[in-house]
């Protein structure tokens, strides 16, 4: 299965037009492919026809031109939704339900038999956190909490493939980590997911592939590793250099002819401080309640 | 082996029944279709739409118990067409405001997002949603007929909701009237008429069951006004007759002589002194003429036969007679003198040629005999119930049986829904019996397409003294059936079935009607903005409901305007080009009838204000007509729906 194509474009063309509106080309003769397994990122800048493409994939809208294929079917097909999880940008729910009935109407919809239903329910919001809210209309929830719903309940058919639509906005960073940790074990069981974001670093910690979009026309798309690597640049992080150290080791690389050293402490990130804050006055505060 | 065989154990049949119910139900389409209508219907609830407009309906229903009212059942009839009458149009507002604004308020939210990306066809979208929808329609009117049936026992149990109200008009200034449970509660002295030459009319209202009427009133008219379908038996009189008072114009020529109503065996005298006739000795005519209406022969089917009756006029001075045998002719029309200017009358009227030696000197006597009217004047009048089919005509006065005949011919009226034209009417039998004689005959009544039909007595079925027994078999509780004579005037009128069981099937009739709006809202809205699908729905359902006036409009519009070249063209007053013309506008405007839907035949307030009952057989006629229009309008949202884009 690993490596097959689930989602493949052929000159995929999306011309809006309307009475009395001029024609605006929202995506022009898109030719991509998702494999199977992969973690693949669409990205591009507002209004380059990302959103486009994606409800062209869900068969919310229907091409202008060209055709393309999910999971093996035309998109839109009623077959290869029932193994499609979709998280859409907003959490786009039915406020009036709770977190339980939520799952139970999308799980319903997917005709899961009931006992299956339940088990997954208890699953799904278990995973994203939300046990003490699960009785809570989806009215009173917080962005965040909108959002882990969303996750949820674009996983409840087990899906095969996942389209993610900017999935950590409007999460803190635990919440993010927990999502893009969410997402790598999605890899590693074998799911596809197609994630839109403007996050970049979100993508460059989770997509295997990238396709980045202009216009309407493909730019770029490729590994993800092939595209960020600098061939012409060499990293060396060793412990920390002492003064003399450091002016030996280009004395060493200057007789080696290269000329260019750059020598420098490497900065953390803020996420990880965030994280490792966190996490001491987490456990500073088990350790006092014990 | 073939004593092996074995029987299927009892239980296999329903089994097999339970496992497929089983399968069909846990097939996804129907688990999908549930989820819909579950998550429509919950929303509704969730969201206060539903408790807001029991609550309407509610405060509405109590709201009419405060309507005044002197008579319980008046009252209970009021409350019922308040309820129904608040359910219908909450309901309509709710099935426009709901089924228009469900589906783009999905599309604006883009909560369609997350169900159209999940396995769901548009189609089964749309249907969730229109049967979610319907539940709702369902939940309301079922909660609303709670409120309905509770607002209206609460106005039956004020007073004794068994009560009718009559009014007994009598004109005769020397009425006495006694009943058997006491005096009548009665409301006399108001004066209706006051020309003083037919005396007073007093109203009496009776308010209480199983009051009767008994007593003489003599020379008198007595007119029964039915106001509802309850009891009241009124007691045989000693004599009803008419009194008819003559007056005498005179015109040129001719000499008018007028009276109010005419009877058999009236005797009236006219005071020609003072009258300036004409000194030629000559004929004069005599335009004799009395008040009536008459009753339409309705198309195809049996006209009624003219008045008749023997005329003897004679001039008591000169002793001269002549006898005139007349059959009337019924005219309508302003007679100058009498009606009010510009005020239309009917009568009938005959014009005699009398000799001048007749109408010579002071007076002139005119008798009528033989009168055989074609409509009875007054009469008896019973009313009963289902549980009593069965009555006892008596006090036939046999001098007022037509004599030499074998037969009497007896006129049933059935009235039924009109416009509904799915009701079965079957006929039933009349069984007439002789007391005396113990003889009894069958005689089938053939109702079928007829609100009218005609019946033979045998003669010997008829005693004058024992009278005539007479049995209505076959009865349709939905149908009112009566009865009458044609020479012993009498009416039955059957009591349909009970009241709430009536409420119940206007509300049925009143949820196809609302599940039709609801779809064509929810349909109207895979095209147009939820206002514009809102305002469609609303305009749809107001023109429907008056269909029949636009329908009246039209055709008086095409067929009756004055100049209109379709009628000139037929008097040869215009050419065939402009003829034709007319002619394609009118199929067009008949199409357009055709096509409209007439939302009346789900109306109950068309039975309801007429003091019917809704019959099943209407409500069959209502789900039928439902049915048809909402899949008509369910294949053009589907249609919409599968081409439209969620941008």
């Amino acid at each position: 299965m690993n490596g097959e194509t689930v989602i493949q474009t052929f000159d995929l063309t999306k011309v809006y037009s309307g009475f009395m509106k001029p024609e605006v080309l929202a995506v022009d003769r898109l030719n991509m492919q998702v494999r199977c397994g992969e973690v693949f990122g669409l990205l591009g800048p507002n209004g380059s026809g990302k959103t486009t493409t994606t409800k062209l994939l869900r068969g919310l809208i229907f091409p202008t031109r060209g055709r393309a294929e999910v999971l093996g079917s035309p998109a839109g097909d009623i077959a290869a939704k029932e193994k499609i999880g979709f998280l859409p940008e907003e959490s786009y729910l039915y406020r009036f339900l709770n977190a339980e009935e939520t799952l139970d109407f999308y799980g319903k919809i997917f005709g899961i038999p009931r006992r299956v239903r339940r088990r997954r329910t208890d699953e799904l919001i278990e995973l994203v956190g939300l046990q003490s809210a699960r009785k809570r209309a989806l009215r009173g929830y917080s962005k965040g909490m909108s959002r882990r719903i969303g996750i949820a309940q674009a996983l409840i058919n087990d899906p095969e493939l996942i389209f993610l639509d900017e999935p950590t906005s409007g999460l803190d960073p635990i919440g993010r980590r927990e999502v893009k940790e969410l997402i790598l074990r999605l890899k590693g069981l074998g799911k596809t997911v197609m994630l839109c974001t403007h996050l970049l670093p979100d993508v460059q910690d989770v997509c295997d592939r990238v396709a980045i979009l202009h216009n309407g026309r493909l730019c770029e798309e490729g590994a993800l590793d092939d595209l960020l690597v600098l061939k012409n640049k060499t990293q060396l992080t060793v412990d920390d250099l002492t003064e003399k150290e450091q002016e030996q080791l280009k004395k060493f690389l200057a007789g080696m002819g290269h000329d260019k050293v750059t020598m420098t402490h490497p900065y953390d990130t803020l996420s990880s401080l965030f994280m490792r804050i966190i996490e001491t006055e987490r456990q500073g505060e088990h350790v006092r309640e014990q | 082996m073939s004593g092996n065989s074995k029987s299927a154990p009892p239980g296999r049949s329903k089994s097999v029944f339970i496992m497929l119910l089983r399968h069909t139900c846990s097939t996804g389409e129907v688990r999908r279709l549930a989820a819909l209508v579950t998550l429509t219907l919950r929303e509704a609830i969730r969201s206060r739409v539903l408790l807001g407009m029991v609550g309407l309906v509610g405060l509405f229903a109590a709201g009419s118990l405060l309507w005044p009212g002197d008579v319980d059942r008046e009252r209970v009839i009021l409350v019922q067409r308040f309820c129904l009458g608040a359910l219908t149009l909450f309901g309509l507002i709710a099935a426009a405001f709901l089924g228009g604004s469900t589906l783009p308020g999905d599309i604006d939210s883009k909560r369609i997002y997350s169900v159209i990306t999940k396995p769901v066809t548009r189609l089964e979208l749309l249907l969730g949603k229109a049967l979610g929808l319907i539940a709702v329609m369902f939940v309301f009117l079922l909660l609303g007929g709670l409120v309905t049936v509770a607002v209206t026992h609460v106005a039956s149990a004020r007073k004794s909701y068994a009560g009718g109200s009559y009014t007994l008009e009598v004109t005769a200034p020397d009425a006495e009237i006694q009943t058997e449970t006491g005096p009548v509660p009665a409301r006399l002295g108001q004066e209706l008429v006051a020309d003083g030459k037919t005396g007073t009319r007093y109203a009496v209202t009776i308010a209480r069951r199983d009051t009767s009427i008994s007593g003489t009133i003599p020379k008198s008219s007595v007119e029964l006004h039915e106001r509802s379908l309850d009891v009241l038996r009124v007691a045989e009189p000693a004599s009803l007759s008419v009194l008819c008072k003559g007056r005498a114009d005179f015109s040129h020529t001719e000499l008018l002589l007028r009276a109010g109503r005419l009877a058999q065996g009236d005797t009236w005298r006219f005071d020609l002194s003072g009258l300036r006739l004409p000194t030629e000795d000559r004929d004069i005519d005599v335009r004799f003429r009395f008040t009536g209406h008459r009753y339409e022969p309705l198309r195809g089917r049996e006209a009624h036969p003219r008045p008749q009756a023997r005329f003897i006029f004679r001039n008591p001075a000169t002793r001269k007679k002549v006898t005139k045998e007349v059959e009337f002719v019924f005219r309508e029309g302003s007679d100058g003198a009498g009606a009010p200017r510009g005020r239309s009358i009917k009568y009938y009227e005959e014009v005699f040629a009398l000799p001048r030696s007749v109408t010579a000197g002071g007076t002139l006597d005119v008798e009528i005999t033989d009168y055989a009217p074609a409509y009875p004047e007054s009469g008896r009048t019973y009313y009963g119930s289902t549980e009593q089919p069965t009555w006892l005509i008596r006090g036939f006065d046999p001098g007022k049986l037509p004599q030499g005949q074998q037969t009497i011919r007896a006129r049933f009226l059935v009235h039924y829904t009109r416009g509904l034209d799915l009701v079965d009417h079957t006929g039933l039998t009349v069984e007439v019996r002789n007391p005396a004689t113990g003889e009894s005959k069958d005689l089938p009544v053939d109702l079928r397409s007829k609100t009218t039909s005609y019946i033979h007595f045998p003669r010997r079925l008829i005693d004058g003294e024992a009278g005539v027994e007479v049995t209505l078999k076959d009865l349709r509780p939905s149908h009112r059936i009566g009865y009458k004579s044609k020479e012993c005037p009498l009416y039955l009128l059957l009591t349909p079935d009970s009241f709430l069981a009536s409420t119940a099937r206007s509300i049925l009739l009143i949820f196809f009607q609302l599940s039709l709006f609801t779809v064509l809202a929810a349909a109207a809205s895979t095209l147009l903005s939820a206002p514009v699908a809102i305002l469609f729905t609303m305009v749809v359902a107001l023109s429907g409901g008056v269909k029949d006036l636009i329908v009246q409009g039209l055709s008086q519009a095409q067929l009756a305007a004055p100049g209109n070249p379709f009628v000139l063209a037929a008097h040869g007053e215009a050419t065939l080009q402009e003829g034709a013309w007319t002619w394609l506008k009118y199929i067009f405007t008949k199409l357009l009838i055709a096509v409209a839907p007439s939302f009346d035949r789900f109306s109950s307030t068309y039975f309801v204000n007429r003091g019917w009952t809704v019959p099943w057989s209407a409500v069959f006629h209502g789900a039928c007509y439902a049915l048809i229009y909402i899949a008509v309008c369910f294949c053009l949202g589907c249609a919409f729906l599968k081409t439209r884009e969620f941008e």
